[in-house]
């Protein structure tokens, strides 16, 4: 990864801190700016991973919640319908008992 | 096709293989990231759940609706609470992991800032990042005002807000910029670049600060318009021009200006003769002052400088500069003016005996001479004069001239014993000079100089007269009476007419010697205490003013019997002379110029009279019985007897074949100690180093250091480590003494002379390579010192940021080398490197730009007046 490509992800560094190094990267030696950019690639990517883990974790609890309330909405929503039918049934019987 | 073929094939469905296998990595990803469901979409899904419900419950009656989305809304509502208790959970735990995380990589980062080869850099750029809003404020200038040394302004604000003067010298260097610590606008545009918000700071003729306040700076020049610069530089010349009258004669000049032009020009008073432009100069927008030759914009001059090289330039145009030929009064001839005279010479064309007449003649101006061409039937010849009307003699062998008052006498070239037999007494030759250790001029000056003076007398010819005479008083008179005798100094002289002209050679030297008297007691007492004592007294000096290659030449004369007796042997007698040791050397070389031994050492006395200061004695001497003892014992040869084998007393150095020097003179040679000739060198180094103090004021930041064995010159302008000017050797054991050069014949009478020599041309080289490395300064200037070029030049120039300005310097040549810095751009890639992008070089006062060949389609170098220019080319389509 370029420098500035890994500095734009460093989030643990403020601008100024990004631009600082910009400035430092640009005199060292070789070696040494490869040594920065392989810190930086690794704390990066460590960010990552846990950014990805979290939010994992919190889309499977949306998605837990979302089923529930699916699941819910369709059994109460089946059940009033069939408790709806067996009263208009109720009515029904009682209307025809009437005639 | 065939394997080919195939192997292509291979690969291209390898490359299809691969392109699959990437998209649908690219896919999976894709997807995996579509199952995430982030919080920002909570709202949104629980939006449309709830919409579900509604939907739900439409088909639903009134009863069973509300039963359903009370009892579903009651859900969401609990199951939310939950979830959203979830995500807290979860944010807290990765706000943490991360916390950790972040603190690990600074703790990295800081440990890597440590690190060797990074601390320094960090050290440096850390502090103006830390401190970037007490430092803007102070670079934030929209213009800065060239030469206004308002950088010392900035620095100071930089100071106060923590950044000390070495910190920008820091941090000049790690953004490539010229390091001298001054932050003016490359610096601050730098910084600004660095800070990620580039800011232009323009050079203007006022620095303006960004609120729009304009300040002057420390350089009032700014303030000046050019024309007022005219103006100052004008009215300095009409005081030339008004001066001029006195002291230039007929001429008449005139100096003007034109808005930021200046001209000076000049006009012989009588005679009509054309008005001609001496010196031309324009001043800049920035109030420099360039000469302009030819139409095109020169070489910058000071202000204070501007009148010395008009005045130098009228004198050149004055001198000699009337040269004609014609017919004068009825009689053919020409019309010459030169430096000390008030009027113009004439002078007829007079026929030798065999001669044909008429003449014709054509005067020509060249470098420091001027060239007359005579040609009359017998041929074409010349005549030279030099600037200040000797003559100097052409080398024709067909004819001779004679410069006799206003009359110049060609005649057929005679043998010279003829020519004695016929002339029993000469006054020509004493007019010319030869009677009188100089040459006349063609205006009758007898000019009589050494190294140090130079001093005139007026020479008067009349009809069987010639007289000498020193700030109008005579000093010596040679009359010729009708019967042929001959007076000196109205003394009658009793000679045969073969030593009539040495008699009167003798006495008009006696009579010089004595005239100069006075000025040589005035040196004597200023160099008394500097002299080398040898027991000889401080009255035994050189006579002021008098040209040593002439007495050297005199006492050669009088060793010519000697000469003639050790030619016979294969030897050769050579007199030589020592100024800063007043006296006149005599060595005996053999037929291979080796220098055999001194065989005298003679000083002068303030008469005139000669003293052999050889082995510490004060005598008067004649020279030659002296040499001739000198020959006697260190030959051990009669030299009476000519056409004998020289038979050396005694071989020195032991040397088959060849003529050695005799031990006991051998000794007296070689006395000096290595010490001793290690402390000649120092001075013989020092005597250099003062002498050409006079020359450049370069010189003074030479810097003089001895050593137990070495003596060094070096320079001080350049940074880091002197460059070496010069550097002797002395070897303490054998006392051999070694300069670049090779090694020093300390047996010659005049080594340290020969050293002193070699040091002032190593000199000489050096400063006229010398280069300021001023460049990228921030008044923008390049400072160089060119070869044959007596000023500094300076050189504004504009150069692309990428590139670093380096300067090099090699015998006396200098080399500004424009460098970039490429690759290196991160792992994977190849270490950065220089690459030479242009070069100029300053060469014998002149600068030459050259774009490296592979840089050539990009790049265009150029000189424009005193600019450097590298440009980058505009990009054209291919």
């Amino acid at each position: 990864m370029h420098i500035s490509e890994v500095l734009e992800k460093a989030s643990f560094l403020t601008n100024d801190q990004k631009m600082m190094y910009q400035v430092v990267f640009g005199s060292l030696g070789a070696e040494k700016q490869a040594e920065l950019v392989e810190l930086l690639e690794k704390a990066v990517g460590d960010e990552d991973a846990v950014l990805g883990g979290a939010a994992q974790e919190k889309s499977e609890a949306i998605k837990e919640f979302l089923t529930v309330c699916e699941h819910a909405l369709r059994d109460d929503s089946a059940e009033m319908k069939a408790a709806e039918e067996e009263a208009d049934s109720a009515a029904a019987d009682e209307i025809l008992k009437q005639l | 096709m065939g394997e080919q073929g195939s192997d292509n094939l291979g690969k291209a469905f390898e490359a299809k293989e691969k392109a699959v296998q990437d998209f649908k990595q690219k896919e999976e990803v894709e997807n995996a990231d579509a199952d995430i469901i982030d919080e920002t979409q909570l709202d949104a899904k629980q939006e449309a759940l709830q919409q579900e419900i509604e939907e739900a419950g439409k088909v639903l009656n009134d009863e069973y609706k509300g039963k359903l989305t009370a009892k579903l809304g009651k859900l969401v509502a609990t199951e939310r609470k939950v979830l959203d208790r979830k995500l807290r959970k979860i944010n807290g735990k990765s706000e943490e992991q991360l916390k950790r995380l972040h603190s690990d990589a600074l703790k990295k980062l800081g440990e890597f800032n440590e690190s060797k080869d990074v601390k320094e850099i960090y050290e440096v750029v850390q502090p103006f990042f830390e401190k970037k809003e007490a430092i803007l404020p102070h670079i934030n200038l929209k213009s800065y005002a060239r030469n206004s040394g308002y950088w010392k302004t900035v620095n100071e604000g930089l100071n106060s807000a923590g950044i000390s003067d070495e910190q920008i010298k820091g941090i000049q260097k790690i953004l490539k910029l010229r390091q001298d610590g001054k932050c003016g606008p490359e610096t601050m545009e730098a910084i600004f670049k660095m800070y990620g918000s580039p800011q232009k700071v323009e050079f203007a003729k006022v620095t303006e600060l960004e609120d729009g306040k304009k300040l002057d700076g420390d350089n009032e020049e700014v303030k000046v318009t050019p024309e007022e610069v005219a103006k100052q530089v004008v009215n300095s010349l009409i005081e030339l021009g008004n001066n001029e009258v006195g002291i230039y004669g007929e001429f008449n000049s005139l100096a003007a200006q034109d808005g930021n032009k200046i001209t000076f020009n000049s006009q012989p008073k009588e005679g009509g003769g054309t008005r001609v432009d001496i010196a031309n100069f324009e001043v800049d927008e920035d109030g420099k002052i360039y000469e302009v030759e030819n139409g095109k914009r020169g070489n910058q001059v000071m202000k204070e400088a501007v009148r010395s090289i008009v005045e130098k330039k009228l004198d050149d145009y004055i001198r000699g500069t009337e040269f004609s030929y014609g017919d004068f009064n009825g009689v053919d001839g020409l019309a010459c003016k030169f430096k000390d005279s008030m009027e113009m010479q004439y002078y007829s064309m007079v026929d030798g005996e065999n001669i044909d007449t008429p003449y014709e003649a054509e005067a020509v101006k060249g470098e420091g001479k001027v060239t007359v061409s005579i040609t009359s039937e017998k041929g074409t010849d010349t005549i030279e004069f030099d600037k200040d009307g000797y003559v100097l003699y052409p080398g024709s062998s067909t004819y001779e001239y004679e410069i006799d008052g206003d009359a110049i006498t060609i005649s057929e070239a005679q043998d010279a014993e003829e020519d004695a037999e016929s002339e029993p007494v000469d006054l020509a030759k004493a007019n010319d000079g030869r009677a009188f250790v100089g040459t006349v001029n063609a205006i009758g000056y007898l000019r009589v100089r050494d190294r140090e003076a130079s001093m005139q007398f007026k020479v008067k010819h009349e009809d069987g007269l010639v007289s000498l005479q020193k700030n109008g008083k005579e000093i010596f008179k040679v009359e010729v009476a009708e019967d042929g005798s001959v007076n000196i100094n109205g003394e009658k002289v009793e000679a045969d007419t073969e030593g009539i002209q040495d008699q009167i050679t003798i006495a008009a030297r006696a009579k010089i010697e004595a005239s100069l008297e006075p000025a040589v007691a005035k040196r004597g007492e200023e160099e008394g205490g500097r002299r080398e004592k040898k027991g000889v007294e401080d009255n035994a000096k050189a006579p002021e003013g008098m040209d040593w290659a002439l007495l050297a030449e005199g006492v050669l004369a009088d060793l010519e019997p000697l000469q003639e007796r050790c030619k016979s042997k294969g030897l050769d007698l050579k007199v030589s002379y020592d100024t800063s040791n007043p006296a006149i050397n005599v060595a005996l070389y053999d037929r291979n110029g080796k220098n055999l031994g001194l065989l005298g050492n003679f000083k002068f006395n303030a008469d005139g009279s000669i003293v052999d200061s050889d082995n510490n004695t004060v005598q008067a001497v004649e020279i030659g019985p002296r040499i001739e003892q000198g020959l006697d014992k260190f030959l051990g040869d009669d030299l009476n007897k000519p056409g004998e084998k020289v038979e050396p007393a005694v071989a020195a150095s032991g040397s088959e074949g060849e003529a050695s020097v005799p031990r006991e003179d051998a000794e007296q040679v070689a006395e000096i100690t290595p010490e001793q000739k290690l402390e000649k060198t120092k001075n013989a180094l020092a005597a250099a180093k003062k002498n050409m103090e006079g020359k450049s004021n370069l010189v003074g930041y030479f810097k003089l250091s001895v050593e137990s064995d070495a003596v060094y010159l070096e320079d001080t302008i350049t940074e880091g480590h002197p460059p070496q000017v010069s550097r002797v050797l002395v070897d303490m054991d054998s006392g051999e003494i070694t300069t670049k050069s090779g090694i020093i014949d300390t047996n010659a009478e005049n080594w340290e002379q020969q050293l002193q020599s070699q040091m002032e041309e190593s000199i000489a080289k050096h400063v006229n390579g010398i280069v300021y490395e001023e460049f990228n300064d921030e008044d923008g200037n390049i400072y160089i010192k060119n070869q044959n070029d007596l000023d500094e030049a300076v050189y504004d120039y504009d150069f692309p940021e990428d590139v670093n300005p380096s300067i090099e310097r090699k015998d006396g040549k200098v080399t500004l080398k424009l460098k970039t810095l490429v690759g290196g751009g991160g792992r994977g890639e190849e270490d950065a490197r220089e690459e030479q992008v242009a070069v100029f070089t300053f060469e014998n006062g002149k600068v030459k730009a050259d774009v490296a060949a592979k840089y050539a389609p990009y790049y265009e170098a150029s000189i424009d007046g005193d600019k450097l220019l590298l440009q980058e080319k505009e990009e054209t389509e291919t």
